[in-house]
Protein backbone atom coordinates (compact mmCIF):
# COMPACT_ATOMS: atom_id res chain seq x y z
CA UNK A 1 0.00 0.00 0.00
CA UNK A 2 2.59 2.21 0.83
CA UNK A 3 4.73 1.57 -2.71
CA UNK A 4 1.70 2.47 -4.26
CA UNK A 5 1.19 5.98 -2.72
CA UNK A 6 4.68 6.54 -3.23
CA UNK A 7 4.06 5.54 -7.03
CA UNK A 8 0.81 7.53 -7.70
CA UNK A 9 2.68 10.47 -5.95
CA UNK A 10 5.70 10.26 -8.22
CA UNK A 11 3.40 10.22 -11.33
CA UNK A 12 1.56 12.91 -10.59
CA UNK A 13 4.69 14.97 -9.74
CA UNK A 14 6.10 13.95 -12.63
CA UNK A 15 2.87 15.16 -14.61
CA UNK A 16 3.08 18.55 -12.84
CA UNK A 17 6.60 18.83 -13.92
CA UNK A 18 6.10 18.08 -17.76
CA UNK A 19 2.90 20.55 -17.70
CA UNK A 20 5.06 23.60 -16.51
CA UNK A 21 7.96 22.58 -18.84
CA UNK A 22 5.15 22.50 -21.62
CA UNK A 23 3.72 25.58 -20.62
CA UNK A 24 6.54 27.62 -19.87
CA UNK A 25 9.32 26.71 -22.40
CA UNK A 26 7.61 24.60 -25.04
CA UNK A 27 4.45 26.73 -25.92
CA UNK A 28 4.20 29.88 -23.44
CA UNK A 29 0.92 31.76 -23.63
CA UNK A 30 1.24 34.55 -27.29
CA UNK A 31 2.06 37.77 -25.60
CA UNK A 32 1.86 41.07 -27.28
CA UNK A 33 4.70 43.04 -26.89
CA UNK A 34 3.77 46.37 -25.58
CA UNK A 35 5.87 49.23 -25.07
CA UNK A 36 5.72 48.93 -21.44
CA UNK A 37 7.92 45.86 -21.96
CA UNK A 38 10.62 47.85 -23.25
CA UNK A 39 14.07 47.49 -21.94
CA UNK A 40 14.96 50.92 -20.08
CA UNK A 41 17.67 52.58 -22.77
CA UNK A 42 14.82 51.60 -25.87
CA UNK A 43 11.84 53.06 -23.83
CA UNK A 44 13.92 56.22 -22.93
CA UNK A 45 14.72 56.15 -27.17
CA UNK A 46 10.84 55.92 -27.75
CA UNK A 47 10.15 58.80 -25.47
CA UNK A 48 12.96 61.16 -26.76
CA UNK A 49 10.99 60.36 -30.28
CA UNK A 50 7.39 61.29 -29.19
CA UNK A 51 9.13 64.60 -27.57
CA UNK A 52 10.62 65.17 -30.78
CA UNK A 53 7.32 64.66 -32.85
CA UNK A 54 5.51 66.23 -30.40
CA UNK A 55 7.68 69.40 -31.30
CA UNK A 56 7.27 69.03 -35.09
CA UNK A 57 3.54 68.72 -35.26
CA UNK A 58 2.40 70.17 -31.43
CA UNK A 59 -0.73 67.69 -30.98
CA UNK A 60 -0.26 67.23 -27.39
CA UNK A 61 -3.35 64.45 -27.16
CA UNK A 62 -1.26 62.65 -29.85
CA UNK A 63 1.90 62.32 -28.13
CA UNK A 64 -0.33 61.83 -24.62
CA UNK A 65 -1.85 58.74 -26.47
CA UNK A 66 1.30 57.05 -26.98
CA UNK A 67 3.05 57.69 -23.45
CA UNK A 68 -0.01 56.11 -22.18
CA UNK A 69 1.36 53.14 -23.32
CA UNK A 70 4.34 52.76 -21.34
CA UNK A 71 1.76 52.95 -18.14
CA UNK A 72 3.55 55.13 -16.04
CA UNK A 73 2.74 58.70 -15.18
CA UNK A 74 4.59 60.94 -18.31
CA UNK A 75 5.30 64.00 -17.05
CA UNK A 76 7.19 62.57 -13.93
CA UNK A 77 9.03 59.87 -16.42
CA UNK A 78 9.77 62.67 -19.14
CA UNK A 79 11.01 65.18 -16.29
CA UNK A 80 13.37 61.76 -15.08
CA UNK A 81 14.61 60.97 -18.32
CA UNK A 82 15.41 64.59 -18.99
CA UNK A 83 17.62 65.08 -15.70
CA UNK A 84 19.27 62.23 -16.68
CA UNK A 85 20.28 63.08 -20.29
CA UNK A 86 21.22 66.52 -18.04
CA UNK A 87 23.67 64.25 -15.81
CA UNK A 88 24.92 62.56 -19.14
CA UNK A 89 25.88 65.56 -20.26
CA UNK A 90 23.76 66.03 -23.06
CA UNK A 91 23.00 68.53 -25.42
CA UNK A 92 20.01 70.88 -24.38
CA UNK A 93 18.56 70.81 -27.85
CA UNK A 94 17.99 66.85 -27.26
CA UNK A 95 16.81 67.91 -23.75
CA UNK A 96 13.98 70.71 -24.25
CA UNK A 97 11.77 68.90 -26.42
CA UNK A 98 11.15 66.58 -23.22
CA UNK A 99 11.06 69.52 -20.68
CA UNK A 100 8.39 70.59 -23.05
CA UNK A 101 6.19 68.19 -23.45
CA UNK A 102 6.39 66.87 -19.74
CA UNK A 103 5.63 70.51 -18.86
CA UNK A 104 2.74 70.69 -21.51
CA UNK A 105 1.45 67.46 -20.04
CA UNK A 106 0.80 69.23 -16.75
CA UNK A 107 -1.20 72.01 -18.18
CA UNK A 108 -4.68 72.63 -19.77
CA UNK A 109 -3.42 74.29 -22.66
CA UNK A 110 -0.39 73.49 -24.59
CA UNK A 111 2.66 76.23 -24.89
CA UNK A 112 3.65 78.06 -28.17
CA UNK A 113 5.05 75.67 -30.47
CA UNK A 114 8.95 75.22 -29.73
CA UNK A 115 11.05 77.82 -31.57
CA UNK A 116 14.96 76.97 -32.17
CA UNK A 117 16.34 79.32 -29.63
CA UNK A 118 20.36 79.75 -30.16
CA UNK A 119 21.89 78.13 -27.32
CA UNK A 120 25.65 78.20 -27.91
CA UNK A 121 25.77 79.80 -24.79
CA UNK A 122 24.58 77.44 -23.10
CA UNK A 123 27.19 74.88 -21.17
CA UNK A 124 25.98 71.72 -20.04
CA UNK A 125 26.34 70.49 -16.60
CA UNK A 126 30.35 70.19 -15.98
CA UNK A 127 29.52 67.20 -13.81
CA UNK A 128 26.08 64.68 -13.22
CA UNK A 129 24.04 65.72 -10.35
CA UNK A 130 25.40 63.95 -6.83
CA UNK A 131 22.02 62.74 -6.57
CA UNK A 132 18.63 61.60 -9.00
CA UNK A 133 17.05 64.62 -7.37
CA UNK A 134 17.64 67.50 -9.84
CA UNK A 135 19.38 69.95 -7.31
CA UNK A 136 22.36 70.24 -7.84
CA UNK A 137 24.87 71.34 -5.29
CA UNK A 138 27.47 74.01 -5.77
CA UNK A 139 30.08 73.61 -3.41
CA UNK A 140 33.89 74.51 -3.51
CA UNK A 141 35.61 72.68 -1.17
CA UNK A 142 34.61 69.96 1.80
CA UNK A 143 35.25 72.55 4.81
CA UNK A 144 33.02 73.28 7.76
CA UNK A 145 30.05 75.32 7.28
CA UNK A 146 31.30 78.39 9.66
CA UNK A 147 28.52 79.73 12.57
CA UNK A 148 26.51 82.60 11.62
CA UNK A 149 26.82 85.86 14.07
CA UNK A 150 24.48 88.09 15.51
CA UNK A 151 25.79 91.12 13.30
CA UNK A 152 25.88 89.09 10.15
CA UNK A 153 23.49 91.13 8.19
CA UNK A 154 21.78 89.57 5.76
CA UNK A 155 23.02 90.09 1.88
CA UNK A 156 20.58 91.71 -0.09
CA UNK A 157 20.71 91.05 -3.74
CA UNK A 158 21.39 93.55 -6.08
CA UNK A 159 20.49 93.90 -9.51
CA UNK A 160 24.12 94.85 -11.28
CA UNK A 161 26.31 94.63 -14.45
CA UNK A 162 28.58 91.34 -14.08
CA UNK A 163 32.09 91.57 -13.57
CA UNK A 164 32.72 88.02 -14.59
CA UNK A 165 31.83 89.06 -18.19
CA UNK A 166 32.46 86.27 -20.32
CA UNK A 167 30.34 84.13 -18.02
CA UNK A 168 27.28 86.19 -19.16
CA UNK A 169 26.97 86.13 -22.55
CA UNK A 170 23.58 87.33 -23.44
CA UNK A 171 21.24 84.14 -24.87
CA UNK A 172 18.78 85.68 -27.43
CA UNK A 173 15.46 84.79 -26.24
CA UNK A 174 11.65 84.71 -27.39
CA UNK A 175 10.11 88.12 -26.22
CA UNK A 176 11.24 89.93 -23.48
CA UNK A 177 14.21 89.33 -20.81
CA UNK A 178 13.27 88.22 -17.29
CA UNK A 179 13.18 90.86 -14.95
CA UNK A 180 13.65 89.69 -10.86
CA UNK A 181 9.60 90.31 -9.61
CA UNK A 182 10.34 88.82 -6.20
CA UNK A 183 13.02 88.28 -3.61
CA UNK A 184 11.78 86.25 -0.46
CA UNK A 185 13.83 84.54 2.29
CA UNK A 186 13.13 81.68 4.67
CA UNK A 187 14.28 79.92 7.44
CA UNK A 188 12.61 76.66 7.62
CA UNK A 189 14.12 73.75 8.77
CA UNK A 190 12.33 71.78 6.41
CA UNK A 191 14.01 72.88 3.39
CA UNK A 192 17.68 72.45 2.87
CA UNK A 193 19.94 75.11 4.09
CA UNK A 194 21.31 77.32 0.97
CA UNK A 195 18.31 76.41 -0.53
CA UNK A 196 17.86 78.79 -3.75
CA UNK A 197 14.40 78.24 -5.44
CA UNK A 198 13.86 79.93 -8.87
CA UNK A 199 10.64 80.43 -10.13
CA UNK A 200 10.27 81.91 -13.76
CA UNK A 201 7.10 82.84 -15.13
CA UNK A 202 6.34 84.28 -19.00
CA UNK A 203 4.56 87.87 -19.68
CA UNK A 204 1.08 85.98 -18.59
CA UNK A 205 2.48 84.72 -15.11
CA UNK A 206 2.20 80.95 -16.83
CA UNK A 207 5.46 79.09 -15.32
CA UNK A 208 7.75 78.50 -17.98
CA UNK A 209 10.25 75.35 -18.15
CA UNK A 210 12.83 74.95 -19.98
CA UNK A 211 14.81 77.97 -19.27
CA UNK A 212 18.55 77.95 -18.68
CA UNK A 213 19.14 79.52 -15.88
CA UNK A 214 23.34 80.77 -15.21
CA UNK A 215 24.78 80.34 -12.01
CA UNK A 216 28.28 81.70 -11.41
CA UNK A 217 30.61 81.82 -8.32
CA UNK A 218 34.22 82.71 -8.04
CA UNK A 219 36.08 79.85 -9.70
CA UNK A 220 32.77 78.26 -11.56
CA UNK A 221 29.62 78.14 -13.44
CA UNK A 222 26.84 75.73 -13.25
CA UNK A 223 23.73 75.98 -15.80
CA UNK A 224 20.41 74.02 -14.47
CA UNK A 225 17.14 74.79 -16.34
CA UNK A 226 13.56 74.98 -14.91
CA UNK A 227 10.43 72.62 -15.51
CA UNK A 228 13.37 69.26 -14.12
CA UNK A 229 10.43 69.24 -11.34
CA UNK A 230 7.35 69.27 -12.45
CA UNK A 231 5.57 67.75 -9.51
CA UNK A 232 7.01 71.31 -7.91
CA UNK A 233 5.87 73.47 -10.79
CA UNK A 234 6.72 73.82 -14.64
CA UNK A 235 8.60 77.02 -14.24
CA UNK A 236 10.86 75.98 -10.87
CA UNK A 237 14.36 75.46 -10.33
CA UNK A 238 16.55 75.04 -7.74
CA UNK A 239 20.33 74.49 -6.29
CA UNK A 240 22.37 74.62 -3.09
CA UNK A 241 24.33 77.37 -2.59
CA UNK A 242 27.21 77.53 -0.27
CA UNK A 243 27.25 79.78 2.60
CA UNK A 244 31.04 81.47 2.00
CA UNK A 245 30.36 81.98 -1.49
CA UNK A 246 28.82 84.61 -3.44
CA UNK A 247 26.93 84.14 -6.70
CA UNK A 248 25.16 85.78 -9.24
CA UNK A 249 22.51 84.50 -11.03
CA UNK A 250 21.25 84.93 -14.56
CA UNK A 251 17.63 83.87 -16.02
CA UNK A 252 17.80 83.10 -20.02
CA UNK A 253 18.92 86.28 -21.24
CA UNK A 254 17.77 88.92 -18.23
CA UNK A 255 19.40 91.08 -16.66
CA UNK A 256 22.39 89.50 -13.90
CA UNK A 257 21.42 88.98 -10.11
CA UNK A 258 24.19 89.63 -7.99
CA UNK A 259 25.83 89.11 -4.50
CA UNK A 260 23.38 85.73 -3.47
CA UNK A 261 24.32 84.16 -0.78
CA UNK A 262 22.35 81.99 1.64
CA UNK A 263 20.64 83.96 4.39
CA UNK A 264 21.80 83.36 8.22
CA UNK A 265 19.23 82.78 10.26
CA UNK A 266 18.40 83.76 13.61
CA UNK A 267 20.28 81.89 16.91
CA UNK A 268 16.79 80.53 17.56
CA UNK A 269 15.96 78.59 14.45
CA UNK A 270 17.29 75.17 14.37
CA UNK A 271 19.10 75.73 11.30
CA UNK A 272 22.23 77.92 10.79
CA UNK A 273 21.41 78.90 6.81
CA UNK A 274 18.05 79.28 5.15
CA UNK A 275 16.92 79.42 1.65
CA UNK A 276 16.51 82.42 -0.64
CA UNK A 277 13.03 82.30 -3.47
CA UNK A 278 13.57 84.38 -6.55
CA UNK A 279 10.44 84.77 -8.87
CA UNK A 280 11.01 86.14 -12.10
CA UNK A 281 8.85 87.49 -15.16
CA UNK A 282 9.45 88.49 -18.32
CA UNK A 283 8.59 91.78 -19.65
CA UNK B 1 -8.31 -0.22 -12.25
CA UNK B 2 -4.86 -1.45 -12.94
CA UNK B 3 -1.84 0.12 -11.18
CA UNK B 4 -0.80 1.51 -14.83
CA UNK B 5 -3.98 2.71 -15.53
CA UNK B 6 -4.03 4.65 -11.85
CA UNK B 7 -0.17 5.60 -12.46
CA UNK B 8 -1.28 7.50 -15.97
CA UNK B 9 -4.38 9.28 -14.66
CA UNK B 10 -2.21 10.62 -11.96
CA UNK B 11 0.11 12.05 -14.37
CA UNK B 12 -2.51 13.51 -16.46
CA UNK B 13 -4.26 15.25 -13.35
CA UNK B 14 -0.40 16.96 -13.14
CA UNK B 15 0.18 17.80 -15.80
CA UNK B 16 -3.37 19.72 -16.21
CA UNK B 17 -2.39 21.17 -13.02
CA UNK B 18 0.90 22.16 -14.24
CA UNK B 19 -0.47 23.83 -17.20
CA UNK B 20 -2.87 25.41 -15.59
CA UNK B 21 -0.36 27.07 -12.91
CA UNK B 22 1.98 28.06 -15.52
CA UNK B 23 -0.84 29.23 -17.97
CA UNK B 24 -3.19 31.04 -15.76
CA UNK B 25 -1.06 31.52 -12.34
CA UNK B 26 1.85 32.28 -13.07
CA UNK B 27 2.68 33.08 -16.62
CA UNK B 28 6.09 34.03 -17.96
CA UNK B 29 5.93 36.97 -17.99
CA UNK B 30 8.39 39.19 -20.10
CA UNK B 31 10.89 42.35 -19.48
CA UNK B 32 13.46 44.36 -21.33
CA UNK B 33 11.69 43.44 -24.49
CA UNK B 34 13.42 45.36 -27.53
CA UNK B 35 11.92 48.08 -29.85
CA UNK B 36 12.39 45.64 -32.46
CA UNK B 37 9.78 43.02 -30.98
CA UNK B 38 6.86 45.10 -30.79
CA UNK B 39 3.92 44.44 -32.76
CA UNK B 40 3.69 45.56 -35.93
CA UNK B 41 1.19 48.75 -35.09
CA UNK B 42 3.46 49.67 -32.10
CA UNK B 43 6.07 49.07 -34.29
CA UNK B 44 4.58 51.62 -37.02
CA UNK B 45 3.92 53.97 -34.29
CA UNK B 46 7.38 54.60 -33.63
CA UNK B 47 8.43 54.88 -37.65
CA UNK B 48 5.52 57.51 -37.71
CA UNK B 49 6.85 59.45 -34.72
CA UNK B 50 10.82 59.05 -36.41
CA UNK B 51 9.22 60.69 -39.35
CA UNK B 52 7.29 62.89 -37.73
CA UNK B 53 10.37 63.85 -35.80
CA UNK B 54 12.27 63.98 -39.00
CA UNK B 55 10.04 66.46 -40.48
CA UNK B 56 11.12 68.94 -38.48
CA UNK B 57 14.52 68.07 -37.68
CA UNK B 58 15.72 67.31 -41.55
CA UNK B 59 18.23 65.49 -39.19
CA UNK B 60 18.78 62.25 -41.33
CA UNK B 61 21.54 60.52 -39.29
CA UNK B 62 19.69 61.04 -36.10
CA UNK B 63 16.13 59.79 -37.84
CA UNK B 64 18.57 56.45 -38.90
CA UNK B 65 20.35 56.22 -35.42
CA UNK B 66 16.52 56.11 -33.96
CA UNK B 67 15.76 53.17 -37.04
CA UNK B 68 18.50 51.02 -35.98
CA UNK B 69 17.19 50.26 -32.70
CA UNK B 70 14.39 48.49 -35.30
CA UNK B 71 16.86 47.20 -37.83
CA UNK B 72 20.55 47.91 -36.69
CA UNK B 73 21.66 46.48 -40.67
CA UNK B 74 18.53 47.66 -42.51
CA UNK B 75 16.88 51.09 -41.18
CA UNK B 76 15.08 51.41 -44.02
CA UNK B 77 13.22 48.08 -43.92
CA UNK B 78 11.07 49.20 -41.13
CA UNK B 79 9.92 52.52 -42.71
CA UNK B 80 8.69 50.16 -45.65
CA UNK B 81 6.97 48.12 -43.28
CA UNK B 82 5.29 51.01 -41.70
CA UNK B 83 3.91 52.58 -45.14
CA UNK B 84 3.16 49.26 -45.79
CA UNK B 85 1.02 48.91 -42.67
CA UNK B 86 -0.19 52.68 -42.94
CA UNK B 87 -1.44 51.95 -46.52
CA UNK B 88 -3.42 48.90 -45.66
CA UNK B 89 -5.21 50.51 -42.23
CA UNK B 90 -6.12 54.03 -44.06
CA UNK B 91 -3.88 56.15 -42.30
CA UNK B 92 -4.07 59.84 -43.15
CA UNK B 93 -2.70 60.82 -46.40
CA UNK B 94 -0.07 63.50 -43.73
CA UNK B 95 1.10 60.03 -42.33
CA UNK B 96 1.82 58.40 -45.48
CA UNK B 97 3.66 61.36 -47.01
CA UNK B 98 5.81 61.81 -43.92
CA UNK B 99 7.02 58.47 -44.52
CA UNK B 100 7.71 58.35 -48.16
CA UNK B 101 9.90 61.71 -47.35
CA UNK B 102 11.74 59.90 -44.88
CA UNK B 103 12.29 56.45 -47.60
CA UNK B 104 13.04 59.20 -50.11
CA UNK B 105 15.30 60.58 -48.03
CA UNK B 106 16.73 57.18 -46.92
CA UNK B 107 16.97 56.13 -49.91
CA UNK B 108 19.41 58.82 -51.33
CA UNK B 109 22.19 57.90 -48.73
CA UNK B 110 21.56 54.29 -49.32
CA UNK B 111 20.43 53.96 -45.79
CA UNK B 112 19.58 50.35 -46.86
CA UNK B 113 22.47 48.88 -46.02
CA UNK B 114 22.63 50.67 -42.81
CA UNK B 115 25.18 53.21 -44.16
CA UNK B 116 24.86 56.56 -43.08
CA UNK B 117 25.07 59.66 -45.02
Amino acid sequence: MKYRSLDLLLALLLGVGSGLLYAWWIAPPQVTFTPDLLRSSDKEAYYEVIAAAYAANGDLERARARLTLFGEEPSAALAAQAQRMLAAGRPFSQIQPLVRLAADLGRPTPSSPIVATPLSAVTPLSRPPLSPSPTVEVVPSEQDLPPPTAETAPVIPTLSIPTLGSAFTPIPTVGGVFILSNYETRCDPNLPQGLLQVWVNDERGQPLAGVPILLVWDGGQETFYTGLKPEIGNGYADVLLHPDLLYRLQVGGGEPIGNLSPPPCPPESSIRYGSIILTFGRK
Amino acid sequence: MSRHLLRLLFFLIGLAAGIFYAWKIAPVRYTDVPLAALRADYRTDYVMAVAEAYQNEQDLNLAISRLKLLNPTSPLTPVQEALLYAQTHAFEEREVAFLQSLIQALSTVGAEGGGTP
